[in-house]
């Protein structure tokens, strides 16, 4: 999957000689470069990269906060190290061609997509999971609103029904219905706090 | 009178600037094994020959210190040429994609993992290995990864009473009580097993709504390259094999033939030699603090021991328990765990070793391999009872990898279990010294469970939702 957004890359800008998809501890996610060269290594050092820019900026009191992008350009091969996600990043590695720049704007929709795949920050995580909580509590309110319907389609029969046997039957029916109301209700409200709980903690500031 | 309450004086101050981390581990202990050789020395008038056997032990105590040194040395060695093949990430991600990202398979091989890492390497270095992998796999899935962290810092110290071999305690206990390579797995490692089975059940019992992963994340995790945490395949084939033979080699051949210490330092040099890194590059990579660290240690400990201050502590120890083994194994136990919460556990088992010793004198040896046993465990998991010592650094990496936890999760998650985990033992030595009043408790828990257990599966409605609230409650302690 990951593959071909990497190849579609290569297609896109043929210049790309190598691809490189890697965390900032070093892990390498996915790579073109065979498994000939020491890949940890290679890791280990573009992660260093990274780490030893960010001490040029903290060294010279520049605030930095997110990068965009580092580029190293040699007569043969150049190197762009672009942000992906939270902590990942993807290398580039092209063949230098002389007067040529680099349009990186046809990938850029390629990147969008790996960042979405392998590295999704922490508040997106918790957006993610109040999204699906509000799908949960969306779905309980559909169960209740059926329960009540029941309940009134029960209750009308009620009305209607003169046998004793029968009411008896139907008030023990409308009783469970009842129980079930009340148990859809409290996860609702279970749901619903937990929601607040995770926008609460969405809008506290990140305190690594 | 008066060397016994310097040396005493300099025990605690060396603690105190451990805890406290004033002063670096391995300068501490030298500064109050310095202290130590000047009351030896020259208050007490002993021979230099003193300071040699308080280092190495003496001839009578079959040089157990310098078994330890070697041991620790040879492994060392192995594990960090290992590292530097990238086995374990290896191994730990090849594992992690069998789990084809189910939850509780995925949670479960975690802790596997985790288990089997720490038994071979030592806490802090599987924590460093594992807890970045682990936050890197949780990003590839798009999921919260404090539940497999905290269950991993807890575990990483069960994987630590596996082997003779698997924490610096468990080789100072062994060594000195002559315990095998085979003979510790089949009291404490078999059990560190069972302890492992609960502690997973109780981890899946509490995490079980935490544990979802979304699809997209399971067949994002097929397209990580396994292959991409080693340098060389023939130096990781080379430490398999080599680590592979090592456990052959401690199983098979007894320590009366040759002692695990040489068996390892060969393995080690062997490895070193056909792995073709530079020397130079695998020592400059050796922890030399910790054995700067434990020759420190060993003096002050050993002063102790000269002074007979180990033995008025196992005196004391054998009064309050009225000569009942149980009761002895039990507060061996409890101490043992409690101390080692609060301060480290290498200090604690080189005190507590000889006071064992001290105790268990008139004792068979069935009985006395029992209280070293009993120590080990204590020793390795007490660890948890407090987010302290190695935890600190699991708090630390998470936060580096910006997947930060709560301290105050841990401490409750960690106290909790580690609790849990020392019932189950002390139900265990029940069993073994007193077996009706343990087979009772062993019968009253399982029947309370079941009788729970039915009641939530075929009880009246009203008393489902009451024993639910009770479980969800429970689960809320945990999870913040």
């Amino acid at each position: 999957m990951v593959f071909k957004n990497i190849s579609r890359i290569q297609v896109a800008l043929p210049e790309v000689i190598h691809v490189v998809m890697f965390y900032n501890n070093g892990t390498i996610f996915q790579t073109t470069f065979e498994q000939e060269i020491n890949i940890p290594k290679l890791g280990d050092s573009l992660a260093k990269i990274l780490k030893n820019i960010r001490n040029v900026y903290q060294i010279c009191n520049f605030t930095i906060n997110d990068y965009k992008k580092i580029i190293f350009e040699t007569e043969d091969v150049s190197i762009i190290i672009l942000k992906l996600g939270e902590e990942s990043n993807l290398a580039l590695f092209f063949k230098s061609e002389e007067g040529k720049d680099l349009n990186l704007t046809p990938i850029k929709r390629y990147l969008t997509r790996i960042e979405e795949l392998i590295d999704m920050d922490k508040k997106e995580l918790i957006l993610h999971e109040i999204l699906s909580k509000e799908e949960e509590s969306k779905e309980l309110q559909i169960q209740l609103q059926k329960k009540y319907q029941e309940l009134k389609e029960l209750q009308e029969k009620l009305a209607k029904e003169a046998s004793e046997e029968e009411a008896k039957k139907i008030d023990k029916e409308l009783s469970c219905i009842d129980e079930d109301c009340k148990k859809i209700k409290e996860s609702i409200v279970k749901v619903d706090s937990e929601i607040k709980l995770l926008k609460e903690g969405i809008e506290k500031p990140y305190q690594g | 009178m008066l060397s016994i309450l310097i040396v005493l004086g300099c025990f605690i101050g060396v603690i105190i600037l451990i805890i406290t981390e004033k002063l670096n581990r391995a300068v501490a202990t030298l500064s109050g094994a310095i202290i130590v050789y000047f009351v030896l020395i020259f208050i007490e008038k002993l021979d230099f020959k003193i300071i040699f056997e308080l280092l190495f032990s003496s001839e009578d105590e079959s040089f157990v210190n310098l078994h330890s040194l070697i041991l620790i040395l040879g492994m060392m060695f192995i594990i960090q040429i290992s590292n530097e093949a990238g086995v374990f990430q290896f191994l730990a991600l090849n594992l992690i994609k069998i789990s084809k990202g189910k939850p509780i398979y995925l949670m479960s091989i975690f802790c596997l993992i985790t288990i089997l890492i720490s038994a071979i390497l030592n806490n802090i270095l599987t924590v460093i290995i594992l807890i970045p992998l682990t936050i890197t796999v949780s990003r590839i899935l798009n999921i919260n990864p404090s539940p497999y962290i905290l269950t991993q810092a807890i575990l990483v110290n069960i994987g630590g009473t596996f082997f003779t071999i698997s924490s610096i305690p468990n080789i100072l206990i062994t060594s000195y009580a002559q315990i095998s390579f085979i003979d510790f797995f089949l009291n404490v490692g078999i059990i560190s097993l069972l302890i492992f089975v609960c502690t997973l059940v109780f981890f899946i019992f509490i995490f079980k709504k935490a544990l979802v992963i979304p699809k997209e994340g399971i067949a994002i995790l097929k397209e990580f390259n396994v292959w991409n945490f080693v340098p060389d395949k023939k130096l990781l084939i080379k430490s398999l094999f080599a680590l592979t033979i090592l456990f052959v080699f401690f199983i098979l051949i007894p320590s009366s033939v040759i002692t695990s210490d040489i068996i390892a330092l060969s393995i080690a040099i062997v490895l070193i030699i056909i792995s073709r890194i530079d020397p130079k590059q695998i020592i400059s990579k050796i922890d030399f603090e910790l054995i700067l660290y434990l020759l420190g240690i060993f003096i002050i400990a050993g002063g102790l021991e000269v002074l007979g201050i180990v033995q008025f502590l196992g005196e004391i120890m054998s009064n309050i328990s009225g000569g009942d083994i149980f009761i002895q194994l039990i507060i061996i136990l409890w101490f043992s765990s409690f101390l080692s919460s609060c301060i480290d556990n290498i200090p604690i088992t080189k005190v507590l070793v000889p006071v064992i010793g001290t105790i268990t004198q008139v004792y068979p040896s069935a009985f006395k391999n029992q209280f070293y046993y009993s120590l080990a465990i204590g020793a390795n998991w007490g660890d948890n009872l407090t987010p302290l010592g190695d935890n600190i650094l699991v708090i630390q990496i998470a936060e580096q990898n910006k997947r930060p936890i709560s301290f105050k999760q841990f401490f409750k998650i960690g106290f909790i279990t580690t609790l849990y985990q020392l019932i189950i033992i002390s139900i265990y030595f029940t069993l073994i010294f007193r077996f009706y009043i343990g087979i009772i408790t062993v019968l009253t828990i399982v029947l309370t469970f079941t009788i729970i257990f039915i009641l939530n599966k075929i009880g009246p409605k009203k008393l489902k939702i009451i024993i639910e609230k009770i479980i969800n409650r429970f689960r809320h302690i945990f999870i913040e």
